[in-house]
C-alpha cells in the first residue's frame, strides 16, 4: 500500500489529485494547510508528498524543510501554481532544498502520474500501442 | 576814446589839451581834473578808456596814485606823465602796470595821441589773453577727467583739481615731481620712461592721439582701470605732454556685468530669446540654436511665430495684451516646432522686459525642451501599466490554473471511462479537454507575461539560434516576403531559455508577416552593442552595460503611437477574430524583463516596423548544443508525407524536420485539405502525419476516411495528450500508430523509419 499526503488550500484540487491518485491504487490523505499536513506526514510516514508551494500560513518551503528533518525518506513532490512575484526563485529554492520534484499547475492525469511514478521509482505503462 | 587827466599844474594840463587838439580833435575827448580823488569819482562813472596821470599831485606822490586806480579800475590803461629829471619814477611806474610814461614838455602831437591809442590796445589784449587763461584754467580745474601736463623730462608741470581727487595728490605736491612715480604702478614706469625717451628721440609714439586703457595707481598704491590720451605740445624746441585721464572702475564694472550676464545667457541651458512687442527675434542664444535647430544667424530678425508648428493654436492677441500689462505667463508645457520639422514639448516662461523707467520695450522667452522628460514620463506610465497588468495576469494565471487542473484532469479520467457508445459524451469531453489545454497554454503564457514562469536558463549564441530556425522562419512567414539574416559575426552570447527565444523570434516573425499581406522583407539584425549611461538615462529601467541586440525590422504597414503604446499588453491585437491571441508581444515582454532585458519599439504607419530587443550580454561561451549539421543517414528518408496540423507553427517545425530528414512533405491545415488532395491528386502519400485533435474532424476519423481512399498509407497520430488514452479508448484504427508532443527531430524520425521500414530500423 503506497501512501501519499496530498496538501493544497484549494478543495478542488486537493480532490482532483486525490482521485486520480485513489483511482490509480494510492491510499491518499489530504490536508488544506502546512500544519495539517505536517501533521498527518509526522503521524504516517507517507511514501509521498504532493505539496503546493504557495499557500497562506505555512508555505511549501517550510513544509518541505521541515519534512527533511523529520520524515527524511518520504519523496517530495513541489507544486507551483504560478502567479506569485519571485515564484521562479522559490520554485528553485524548493528543488534545492530537496523537492524530488517539480510539478506545474495545471497539472492532469497524466503528468501527476508521472511525477508519482518518478520519485517512487514506479515504472511507467507501456506506451506501445496495441499495434 | 575818452581820456581822463588827472594834472594839478593847470598850465600842464592846458599844454596836453592842445597837443592833443592839434591832431584829434575828433578821436580823443579829454576830461580834466587836478587831484586824484576827484580822478578816481570821476573813473567810478565810467566810460573812461584811458587815464594820463601826473606822478606828482597834491593828494598823491609816485606811484601811490597808479596802484590806486589799478586797484579800482584794473583794466583800465594807464599813462604816466613825468618830468624830465624824473624819468626813473616813471620807469618805475611801468614796471608796477602803467602802459606807457610821457615826458612832460617833450611830447609832440602825433607821439601823444599813438602813445595813448596803443596803450589802450595793449591793455585790452592784455586783458583778452587773461580772460582766456582765466576760461581755460575754469575748464581745466572743472574737468571731470584728470588733466594733467608733463614736460620733456616727465616732470609734472600742470595738475587739475580732478587730478587731486583722482590720485590723491594736490597740485602743488605733484608739479615738479616725476609724474611716473606719482601715478604709474612700478610695474609699467620702464615702458612710461621707455615711450617718452622714444618719442623725444624719434618724434613717433604710437600711444599719442588717441584713448588706451591702463592701469593707474593712486597715492595710497592701490590701483584702477583708467583711459588716458596723451598728445604732445611743441614749444620752442621742447615739448609738454598732455594727458586726460578719466577712471573707468565703473564703466568696467559695467563690462563685466555685461559680460557675466551675457555668458549666463549663452552657457543656459534654457533658450533664451528676446523680441520685440512686435514679436520680432532680437537676442538668440545658444541653447535655442540647439533647441530649436535654427542657427543664430536665420533667426534673427524673424518672427517668433517661425516655432509655432502650423496646427498649434495659441491666444495670441490675448498673450500680448497680457503681457503689455506687465504679467508674465508661464506654460507648464506647449508644443513648439523645430527647424527640422519636429515638434517638441517645452516648458516655457514669457515675461515683458521693462527698461529702467519700467517702459515695457519687448519680450523675452525662456523655454525648455522636457521633450526627453515627457517621454521618460510616458515610458514610465508604461512601465507601471504593464507592472499593473503583469501582476493582474499573475493572479488570474494562478487561480485559472488551479481551475484548469481540475477541468483537465476530470477531461482525461472521464475520457478514460466512457466508451464509443454515446458519441455525444465522448466528443463533448474531447471538446473539453482541448479547451482545457488552449486554457493551460494561454496561462502559460499569461505567466510568461507577468514573469513568472520558470525559465530553463542557458548561456547561448542568439545566432545559432536564428539559424537554427531559418528554415522555419522561411516557412512560417511565406514566399513573397524575403528573409534577410544580418548576423553580427562577433556576436557574444546571452543567458536566456532556447525554448523561449526561439519563440520571441517566430513571434516577431509572424507578426512582421501579418503586417506585409502584400509581401515585402523581414530583416533579421543581431549586433553587440554597449547601452551608455545616457541610454539609461532617457530609457526607463535600463541598467547601462553590454547588450546583444536582435532587431527584427519589417518593410510593412507601420503602427501609429497608439497601437505602440498598447502592444505589449496581453490580449491587444490588431488582428481579426481567429487572428492572434494578443499574447505573442505579451509573452515576448515577459521573457525580455525576465532575463534583464528591455525592448524599443520603432514604427510609423506605412513605414514598417523594427522591434530591437536587448538581452545583457554575458562573457561566458554559448553551451549550446549545435544540432548535427548532417541529419544520422540510418534516420533519413525519402517518402512523401501528408502532414495534417492547425497549430501553424507546429506544422511549419514538423514540415522543416520532416525535409531536412529528407523527407517530401504536402502539408494540409485541416483534415478537409488533406482529404481533399488524397482524393484529387494523382501523387502517392506514404504516410499520414496527423494531429490528433482539429477542429473540423478528429484525427482518427481522418485517418479511417483516408483509409477508405487510398488503403496503402501508414498512419502515425500525434498529440499532446497521453498515449494511454488514445490507445485505452481504442479510437485508432488498427496499424496506425502514435508520437507524443512535444518531439525532438531524433525521436520523429526514429519514429518514421520504424514504420516506414520496419525491418531495417529494428
Amino acid at each position: 500500500m503506497i501512501r501519499i499526503v496530498v496538501i493544497d488550500d484549494e478543495p478542488l484540487v486537493r480532490s482532483t489529485a486525490s482521485t486520480i491518485l485513489t483511482r490509480e491504487g494510492f491510499t491518499v490523505e489530504t490536508a488544506e494547510d502546512g500544519e495539517g499536513g505536517l501533521a498527518l506526514v509526522h503521524a504516517n510516514q507517507p511514501d509521498a508528498v504532493i505539496t503546493d508551494i504557495f499557500m497562506p500560513k505555512m508555505d511549501g518551503i517550510e513544509i518541505i524543510m521541515q519534512m527533511k528533518r523529520r520524515s527524511p525518506s518520504t519523496k517530495i513532490i513541489a507544486v507551483t501554481g504560478g502567479g506569485q512575484a519571485g515564484m521562479t526563485e522559490i520554485a528553485s529554492a524548493a528543488k534545492h532544498l530537496g523537492a524530488d520534484h517539480i510539478l506545474h499547475k495545471p497539472f492532469n492525469q497524466a503528468s501527476l502520474l508521472a511525477s508519482v511514478n518518478a520519485v517512487l521509482g514506479i515504472p511507467p505503462a507501456t506506451r506501445q500501442p496495441d499495434a | 576814446m575818452r581820456i581822463l587827466l588827472i594834472e594839478d599844474n593847470a598850465a600842464d594840463a592846458r599844454l596836453i589839451k592842445e597837443t592833443l587838439a592839434e591832431r584829434s580833435a575828433s578821436e580823443i575827448d579829454l576830461d580834466w581834473t587836478d587831484r586824484l580823488s576827484t580822478g578816481l569819482l570821476r573813473l567810478r562813472e565810467g566810460r573812461i578808456d584811458g587815464v594820463l596821470l601826473d606822478l606828482s599831485l597834491p593828494d598823491s606822490q609816485g606811484t601811490e596814485g597808479l596802484e590806486k586806480i589799478q586797484a579800482q579800475a584794473p583794466d583800465l590803461a594807464v599813462l604816466v606823465l613825468t618830468h624830465l629829471d624824473d624819468e626813473g619814477t616813471a620807469i618805475h611806474a611801468v614796471r608796477k602796470g602803467a602802459q606807457d610814461y610821457l615826458i612832460k614838455g617833450e611830447t609832440d602831437s602825433g607821439t601823444l595821441t599813438r602813445a595813448i591809442r596803443y596803450a589802450i590796445e595793449r591793455k585790452r589784449a592784455e586783458k583778452a589773453i587773461r580772460d582766456s587763461e582765466t576760461r581755460l584754467r575754469a575748464i581745466i580745474d572743472s574737468a571731470l577727467d584728470a588733466v594733467i601736463s608733463i614736460d620733456a623730462q616727465g616732470r609734472v608741470v600742470d595738475w587739475n583739481g580732478r587730478a587731486e581727487v583722482m590720485f590723491g595728490w594736490t597740485s602743488s605736491e605733484a608739479v615738479g615731481e616725476t609724474l611716473a612715480e606719482l601715478i604709474v604702478p612700478p610695474q609699467q614706469r620702464d615702458a612710461h620712461t621707455r615711450g617718452l625717451r622714444h618719442f623725444m628721440e624719434t618724434g613717433q609714439g604710437p600711444i599719442l592721439h588717441r584713448r588706451i586703457e591702463v592701469t593707474a595707481m593712486r597715492r595710497d598704491g592701490s590701483e584702477f582701470p583708467a583711459e588716458l590720451s596723451i598728445s604732445p605740445i611743441k614749444q620752442g624746441n621742447t615739448y609738454l605732454f598732455n594727458a586726460f585721464v578719466a577712471d573707468i572702475s565703473e564703466r568696467k564694472q559695467a563690462e563685466k556685468t555685461l559680460v557675466r550676464l551675457a555668458a549666463i545667457v549663452e552657457s543656459s541651458d534654457d533658450a533664451i530669446i528676446s523680441t520685440t512687442l512686435n514679436g520680432i527675434v532680437k537676442s538668440w542664444n545658444n541653447s535655442a540654436e540647439r533647441i530649436f535647430g535654427y542657427p543664430e544667424v536665420n533667426a534673427l530678425e524673424q518672427s517668433i511665430h517661425l516655432l509655432i508648428p502650423p496646427d498649434h493654436v495659441e491666444p495670441g492677441r490675448e498673450t500680448l495684451d497680457r503681457l503689455k500689462a506687465g504679467e508674465c505667463i508661464h506654460y507648464e508645457e506647449t508644443i513648439r516646432g523645430r527647424k527640422d520639422g519636429k515638434d517638441i514639448s517645452v516648458a516655457m516662461a514669457i515675461s515683458p522686459i521693462k527698461d529702467r523707467d519700467g517702459t515695457i520695450t519687448g519680450i523675452s522667452k525662456i523655454a525648455r525642451d522636457v521633450t526627453e522628460q515627457k517621454n521618460l514620463e510616458e515610458q514610465l506610465r508604461q512601465s507601471q501599466k504593464m507592472e499593473g497588468i503583469g501582476q493582474l495576469a499573475g493572479g488570474i494565471a494562478h487561480d485559472f490554473n488551479n481551475m484548469l487542473t481540475v477541468i483537465n484532469s476530470y477531461s482525461d479520467m472521464v475520457l478514460g471511462e466512457v466508451g464509443f457508445g454515446n458519441p455525444f459524451i465522448r466528443n463533448g469531453v474531447e471538446q473539453i479537454r482541448e479547451a482545457g489545454h488552449r486554457a493551460a497554454s494561454l496561462t502559460r503564457q499569461l505567466l510568461t507575461f507577468s514573469r513568472r514562469q520558470v525559465l530553463d536558463i542557458k548561456v547561448l549564441d542568439l545566432n545559432e539560434v536564428v539559424s537554427n530556425i531559418a528554415k522555419l522562419l522561411r516557412r512560417l512567414i511565406g514566399e513573397n516576403i524575403s528573409l534577410i539574416f544580418c548576423p553580427d559575426p562577433a556576436l557574444g552570447s546571452l543567458r536566456g531559455d532556447p525554448g523561449q527565444l526561439e519563440q520571441i523570434i517566430m513571434n516577431l516573425a509572424v507578426n512582421a508577416r501579418d503586417a506585409m499581406p502584400h509581401g515585402g522583407s523581414l530583416t533579421i539584425e543581431t549586433k553587440n552593442v554597449e547601452l551608455d549611461a545616457t541610454y539609461a538615462r532617457l530609457h526607463v529601467a535600463v541598467q547601462p552595460g553590454p547588450y546583444v541586440m536582435l532587431a527584427v525590422s519589417d518593410t510593412g504597414c507601420g503602427m501609429d503611437a497608439e497601437t505602440q503604446s498598447r502592444i505589449f499588453e496581453p490580449f491587444f491585437t490588431t488582428k481579426g477574430p481567429g487572428g492572434g491571441t494578443g499574447l505573442g508581444l505579451a509573452t515576448l515582454y515577459g521573457i525580455v524583463k525576465q532575463s534583464g532585458g528591455n525592448i524599443w519599439v520603432d514604427s510609423a504607419v506605412g513605414k514598417g516596423t523594427t522591434i530591437k530587443v536587448f538581452l545583457p550580454r554575458v562573457k561566458e561561451k554559448s553551451q549550446q548544443v549545435m544540432p548535427a549539421s548532417v541529419p544520422d543517414e540510418a534516420l533519413r528518408g525519402s517518402e512523401t508525407i501528408l502532414l495534417v496540423e492547425d497549430e501553424e507553427l507546429v506544422r511549419a517545425l514538423t514540415e522543416a524536420i520532416l525535409e531536412r530528414y529528407g523527407y517530401t512533405v504536402i502539408t494540409a491545415l485541416s483534415a478537409s485539405d488533406a482529404l481533399r488532395f488524397a482524393k484529387q491528386s494523382a501523387d502517392s502519400i506514404d504516410l499520414l502525419l496527423t494531429d490528433t485533435i482539429m477542429p473540423d474532424m478528429s484525427g482518427p476519423d481522418l485517418a479511417r476516411q483516408l483509409l477508405a481512399i487510398r488503403p496503402d498509407i501508414k498512419i502515425l497520430h500525434m498529440s499532446g495528450y497521453t498515449d494511454k488514452m488514445i490507445t485505452h479508448t481504442a479510437a485508432m484504427e488498427p496499424g496506425a500508430f502514435f508520437l507524443q508532443k512535444p518531439f525532438t527531430p531524433q525521436v520523429l524520425s526514429k519514429r518514421l523509419r520504424e514504420i516506414l521500414h520496419p525491418t531495417a530500423s529494428r
